[in-house]
């Protein structure tokens, strides 16, 4: 923010009681696009609710992702981002492919999961794909919390998403 | 009622039928949707079919059951 934008900004609101100003926030209308981006993602996630097994439910409930079981390949989890967001529990490889139109993430995620359940080879002709852990240096089951962990300090501080699995994690170094 | 979703920006949308002449309309213009979407690349997958059934991809409009959701194509992130 330049400070001139910044010295209207502390004009507009110096001095001025919290509530008065939170009262004008209320009443300022959410743009359209992120009101039906919103309702959008809402309507996806219900579907997806409604879509996972008991199991899943549960994992996503809790967790945030869930795994699913593809025939002849093992176990993968899909988290909640929109990319390289399906992870090899094996390989600890992230996977990338969705629907060429724009979709909710929940639609996202509901797709994947349909696709790598029923029809993975359709996914894995047109998915990108990238070393995301190198196995065996963390249980498992810490697999999805270690890769979300590290997109949002990697995007805290500037570090582009690609460059990941190049980084050693911060207390290895 | 056979439910007919297609993932798209507003999450989805819906075309609800059966076999009856009263949705007739509803019907031709889910059959229209669904073919010209496989025919596109998109696949259908059966879902929440009840009884203890796995989800399944569906090829053939008159082989829907349910609820439908048809995931348009897919290409690599």
């Amino acid at each position: 923010m330049d400070l001139g934008r910044l010295a209207r900004v502390l004009g507009q609101t110096w001095g001025r009681r919290e509530a008065d100003v939170a009262d004008e926030v209320d009443r300022t209308p959410i743009p359209a696009p992120l009101s039906a981006r919103m309702a959008a993602e809402v309507r996806a996630r219900k579907l997806l609710l409604r879509t996972l097994s008991p199991v899943q439910r549960e994992e996503f409930e809790s967790r945030g992702y869930f795994s699913v079981q593809v025939p002849k390949r093992g176990k993968f989890w899909i988290l909640p981002s929109s990319v390289f967001n399906v992870l090899h529990a094996a390989t600890g490889t992230s996977y990338c492919a969705g629907p060429r139109a724009e979709v909710p993430l929940s639609d996202l995620m509901l797709a994947q999961k349909l696709l790598l359940e029923n029809d993975p080879d359709a996914f894995f002709e047109v998915a990108n794909r990238r070393a995301e852990l190198v196995p065996g240096r963390i249980p498992e089951s810490l697999y999805p919390r270690r890769v979300l962990q590290a997109r949002c300090s990697s995007s805290a501080t500037g570090v582009r998403w690609s460059e990941l699995s190049m980084i050693p994690h911060r207390d290895r170094l | 009622m056979k439910i007919l979703r297609v993932l798209d920006s507003s999450g989805d949308r819906v075309i609800v039928f059966d076999d009856s002449e009263a949705t007739a309309l509803a019907r031709a213009q889910a059959q229209a949707l669904f073919e010209r979407m496989l025919a596109g690349g998109s696949t259908a997958f059966k879902v929440n079919r009840g009884e203890g059934k796995s989800d399944e991809k569906v090829t053939k409009f008159s082989a829907l059951e349910n609820e439908t959701i048809v995931v348009p194509r897919i290409v690599g992130g």
